[in-house]
Formats: C-alpha cells, sequence, structure tokens
C-alpha cells in the first residue's frame, strides 16, 4: 500500500471514528470483497456467509474507535469477521465434538483430474471440509491462529485442534492424492 | 497440470491464495448494516418517511373533489389578500363569496383587481358607466347587495373606504407630505399570480397602464397574470406619480447529459439559477447549478431541482431511464457426451456482479459449484471425478445483473447422456 494510501486509510478509519457514514461505507466497499471472502470460507452457505459479514461489519462501526493503528487495519477487520464467523457457528450449536466428526460422511471424493488449482478450487475445497475441520483448518492454515488460540476460542482442547487439522489435511491429501 | 511435493506445499499456496482472496459480497448486507449501524441513515429515512406522509396528505386534499378543491384554491388565494388589509369578518365573508362568484366573469378581464370590498364594487362599475347593474348579481351576498344598494353613488361607496383606510393610513410604514404623491408597491418583482399590494399615503384614481381601475382611494391590489412590465399611475387633481413593477415568469429546464452508461450530468438551462438536487427524492447536492451523479440502478428515475435563489420558482422534474445491461439465458437440458454439442452446462450470462451456480445430484449432494460462469460443468464431479448420472440435478443460480437485484434461481436440469 503507498503512502497516499495509508494517509487515506488513517482519515477513513478517523473519520468513521467519528460517526460519518461515508467513510465507513467506503471502508466497507474496500473490505467486503474480503472479508465475505473469509466468511464463506467458515459458514455452510451464501446466506450464513451473509450473516456474518453483516454482524463483522456492525461490530466494525460500533468498535473502530478502539482500534489503535498499531497493526493493519486489514488484519485487525479479519479478527472481527472470523469471530463473528465463529460465534455464528455456535450459535447454531455446533459442537466440534471427535464422533460427530467422524460421522460426516465426506462429500467429496473425486480425484483432482483436470484444470489448474486456482483460488475458486481452494475455496470450493475448504467450503467442502465439514464444519469441524473446516474451522480450525481455516484459523490455522489460512488466518495464522496457533492451537492454543484456537482452543481458547472454539473452547475446545489443543489436542482436539490438532486432531482435527490433522483430519483436515487427510481429507485434503486424498481429494488432491494426484496432485502430489 | 501442477504437482505439489507435498500437503504443506499445497496449503502455502492455499494460505497465500485465499489470504488475498476477495469475493464480492452481496449488494443487500450493506442496507442492512447501514441501517444497524448509521445514524445518518435513520435520519434519512425518517426524512422518507415524512416526505411520504407529506404526498400522501396532498393526495388525500386532491381527492377531495373537483368543487372542494376549486374552492380550497380560491380562498388561499384570497387569504393573503385579507390579512394585510385587516377586514372585518364580515368583509372577509363578501370576499369570498364575490370571488367565487366573480371567478368566471373576470377571467378574461386583462387584470383582476383584488382589493377587498372597493374593488369588488368598483370594478363593475366601470365597466357598466357607474349604473348599479352590480346589484342585479344574485349570488352576491346578502350583506353586499344591502352595502351596493344602500349607496347612492361610487362617492358614498367609497366613503366607506375611506373610514376603513383611515386606520390603514396610520400603519403605512412611510408617511407622506400631503402635497408630494407617492405609491408604495409591497413587492416591485413579483411572479405571475402573486398580489401585489400598491399604497399611497393620499386617496387617489388609480390606472394600470393607462385604464382607470379604482377612485378616490389609497389602496390598490394588482394580481399579476402575466409576464412583463405593470404601470401603475395614481392622479389626484393635478399631481400624478407611476410606479412600475415587472412581473416575472420563471422558466427554467434541465438540460441532461449523459457522461457514461451510470454518470449522469445535470444543469439548469437558466445560468442564474441554483438550486438543491433531489435524487428520487433524495437530497443529493446543494445550492448548485449542476450536479453530476452515478445512476446504475435499472429502470426510471426522478430528478429534481429546486430553486433557491429565485422567489418565483418552482420544482422542476426530469426522468432518466437506466436500460438494462445484463442479461441471463438458463437451460435446463444438458447432454454431455464428447459429441461436439451441448458437451458442457453453461448458463448465459452478460453484464453481471455476482454469478455463482450450485449443482446437487438427486441424492442431494452437490457435484458442481463456481463462480465463474465461463467455466462450466462438464458431467463430472466438480469437473474433475466421475461422470455423473442421468437424472434430474437440482441447481441453484444466484446473479445480480449490473443495476439490477441480486436473484436466486432454482431449477433442476436434465442431464441424459446420448
Amino acid at each position: 500500500m503507498s503512502t497516499s494510501e495509508s494517509h487515506d486509510e488513517i482519515s477513513l478509519i478517523k473519520a468513521c471514528s467519528n460517526g460519518d457514514s461515508k467513510a465507513f461505507r467506503k471502508i466497507y466497499e474496500i473490505h467486503s470483497g474480503t472479508m465475505y471472502s473469509i466468511c464463506l470460507r467458515y459458514m455452510n452457505n451464501e446466506d450464513e456467509a451473509k450473516d456474518a459479514l453483516q454482524e463483522g461489519f456492525i461490530k466494525v462501526f460500533k468498535n473502530i474507535s478502539k482500534f489503535k493503528f498499531t497493526g493493519s487495519f486489514e488484519g485487525w477487520m479479519k479478527r472481527i469477521f472470523v469471530n463473528s464467523s465463529i460465534e455464528l457457528i455456535r450459535k447454531r450449536k455446533m459442537h466440534l465434538d471427535v464422533s460427530e466428526l467422524n460421522s460426516n460422511e465426506l462429500p467429496l471424493t473425486a480425484k483432482i483430474e483436470t484444470g489448474s488449482m486456482d483460488a475458486e478450487k481452494m475455496m470450493t475445497l475448504v467450503q467442502q471440509l465439514p464444519e469441524g475441520y473446516r474451522t480450525v483448518f481455516n484459523m490455522f492454515i489460512v488466518d495464522g491462529y496457533s492451537h492454543k488460540e484456537i482452543s481458547d476460542y472454539l473452547e475446545i482442547s489443543e489436542s482436539t485442534s490438532k486432531t482435527q487439522l490433522f483430519k483436515a489435511r487427510k481429507q485434503l491429501q486424498e481429494w488432491l492424492k494426484d496432485w502430489f | 497440470m501442477k504437482k505439489f511435493k507435498d500437503i504443506s506445499e499445497f496449503e502455502n499456496l492455499l494460505k497465500d491464495t485465499l489470504q488475498g482472496h476477495s469475493t464480492p459480497a452481496p449488494p443487500d448486507v450493506w442496507s442492512s448494516v447501514a441501517a444497524s449501524t448509521s445514524q445518518s441513515a435513520g435520519l434519512l429515512s425518517q426524512v422518507t418517511t415524512y416526505f411520504g406522509s407529506a404526498t400522501n396528505i396532498l393526495k388525500v386534499a386532491l381527492f377531495a373533489g373537483g368543487i372542494a378543491a376549486v374552492g380550497i384554491v380560491i380562498y388561499t388565494e384570497n387569504t393573503p389578500e385579507i390579512n394585510p388589509v385587516q377586514e372585518t369578518q364580515d368583509t372577509e365573508q363578501q370576499t369570498d363569496t364575490i370571488s367565487s362568484a366573480e371567478g368566471t366573469e373576470t377571467e378574461n378581464k386583462e387584470y383582476t383587481i383584488a382589493t377587498v370590498s372597493t374593488a369588488k364594487v368598483n370594478t363593475p362599475n366601470f365597466k357598466s358607466q357607474k349604473t348599479q347593474t352590480t346589484t342585479s348579481k344574485e349570488e352576491k351576498s346578502t350583506d353586499l347587495t344591502e352595502q351596493v344598494s344602500s349607496t347612492t353613488d361610487n362617492a358614498k361607496n367609497y366613503t366607506g373606504d375611506e373610514n376603513s383606510n383611515t386606520d390603514k393610513q396610520e400603519e403605512l410604514p412611510t408617511k407622506v407630505a400631503a402635497t408630494k404623491l407617492s405609491i408604495i408597491a409591497s413587492n416591485l418583482k413579483p411572479c405571475i399570480g402573486e398580489t401585489v399590494v400598491l399604497k399611497s399615503a393620499e386617496k387617489g384614481n388609480w390606472f394600470v397602464n393607462d385604464k382607470p381601475i379604482a377612485t378616490n382611494c389609497n389602496l390598490i391590489k394588482y394580481k399579476c397574470s402575466e409576464e412583463g412590465l405593470v404601470v401603475f399611475k395614481l392622479g389626484k387633481e393635478q399631481n400624478s406619480t407611476i410606479t412600475t413593477v415587472y412581473v416575472q415568469k420563471f422558466t427554467a429546464s434541465i438540460i441532461s447529459n449523459k457522461i457514461n452508461d451510470s454518470e449522469f450530468s445535470y444543469s439548469l438551462d437558466n445560468k442564474s439559477i441554483i438550486a438543491n438536487w433531489f435524487l428520487d427524492n433524495v437530497l443529493q447536492e446543494t445550492n448548485s447549478h449542476v450536479f453530476t451523479t452515478q445512476i446504475y440502478q435499472v429502470g426510471e428515475h426522478s430528478i429534481k431541482a429546486v430553486p433557491v435563489n429565485n422567489s418565483c420558482a418552482v420544482t422542476i422534474e426530469t426522468k432518466t431511464t437506466i436500460e438494462r445491461k445484463g442479461s441471463i439465458e438458463i437451460f435446463d437440458v444438458f447432454t454431455p457426451g464428447a459429441d461436439g454439442s451441448n458437451d458442457t452446462y453453461k448458463v448465459e450470462i452478460s453484464g453481471y456482479e455476482n454469478f455463482s451456480i450450485q449443482i446437487f445430484n438427486p441424492a442431494g449432494k452437490m457435484v458442481y459449484a463456481s463462480q465463474n460462469p465461463e467455466e462450466g460443468w462438464n458431467g463430472k464431479l466438480f469437473n474433475m471425478g466421475n461422470e455423473c448420472l442421468n437424472g434430474v440435478y437440482a441447481t441453484k443460480i444466484s446473479y445480480t445483473l449490473n443495476g439490477e437485484i441480486p436473484l436466486t434461481k432454482n431449477i433442476k436440469i436434465t442431464l441424459k447422456r446420448p
């Protein structure tokens, strides 16, 4: 990001903290795509992702005055959207216990035969992971949370977090076995 | 085909790709977010509600029937004429009666005199060469008939006015020396339809554009009916004075200028006018001669200019229609088989913002999903796996054509292999 853009972002954030709805609109326009992509990775379908996106932006607006300009604004926002996604999953009373995860049938058993690995295929692959694996996989691999943080967020033990990550990897390896 | 060394390499690529990945957010999310966060959005909706209800009230008023509406209009026009003169309750009643009675008669007159009681009697008197034919009007109120009957000539009639005008003389802002005539006009640049009140310290005979309209009074009212200069003359004995009033007509219209498919510029053809601009009844721009805006939504839009620096101005409106920009064609039969025709299931879509397709097999398992309409489904599991069997596949297609609301279609695709 160039200096001028950074300045723009800082002034946007400050304007937004002061309740400027136009500035908030601008922030929304800039970041909604990336944030929607995060929600799509975590949630089961587009409707749920929309809910998470909406909740997330409401939180961003309410808490933007608490942003201290110490880290990246996008990183700060990403955490909010991961949080709001996880909250929504939790609201659906999704329990991440191992027995349930094992009972899930694997929806994608195909070998990948054609085409190149692009972002859309990766999104599909992640979305196809059973929910329990998917949350941990998303948090650990893509969004860079530690197992400790994951266990705090999801109220599971660290070893469960690790187990689920292992299973997610195993699943992906199976789907992608021709790629290695 | 790209190969990965191990799962970690794939995961690193996936991390890099998905961290920056962006999917256009559904357009309706913003409105929900704005509604629950923005105070100004709340205010805006309140204002809109207010306008909405005001319009409704106006509609109700218009529905009150033709005669009633005419009555309201006449009353409204008369009210400001009555107030400055401070007539008694009796006179107000006369005015109403006369206005409605004279409505048709005075329509074609060159000017309409609305001087409350003086003019009502004077105007017909001038026409009838000072005979008392006015009393023959059946529709005149009893009060007025009595008043007119009781006057033996105009002089007496004006005497009555003198009395009422004596009170007003004291209220005149400037007292003029008795020897010098002068006219004070309430408005030197009135608009068509407005009434100008002309006062004088001295009573005299009044002429409008050299036509006599009243004698021996010190106040007349003139209702402006057409654009142009009007000369008022007040004469008393050998003295006379004139005042000119310029009646303005407001003319301005909006010039539309299309900059590109979704950007429009509007300006007023009258360069001296600045206005507040509304797009679909929402205030967008204030105190500006020009208004530039983006209009994206397909359909007809209203652009209104409410001029702010011209007292005669009325709201000007123009319409802009946005034509459809996108199209979609969805097929429901799919015959893959490498026979060269219909081998890939594709939705023909152009001019769109968002697109997604999800195809489910008869058992309810997703077999294909994409956000790229160009890619198409080749009949295999996620285009990569086993061939899907013949059958009916439930398909969810969500899309937003440019400038239109998002839509979701649930259709059934029949897959038939030869």
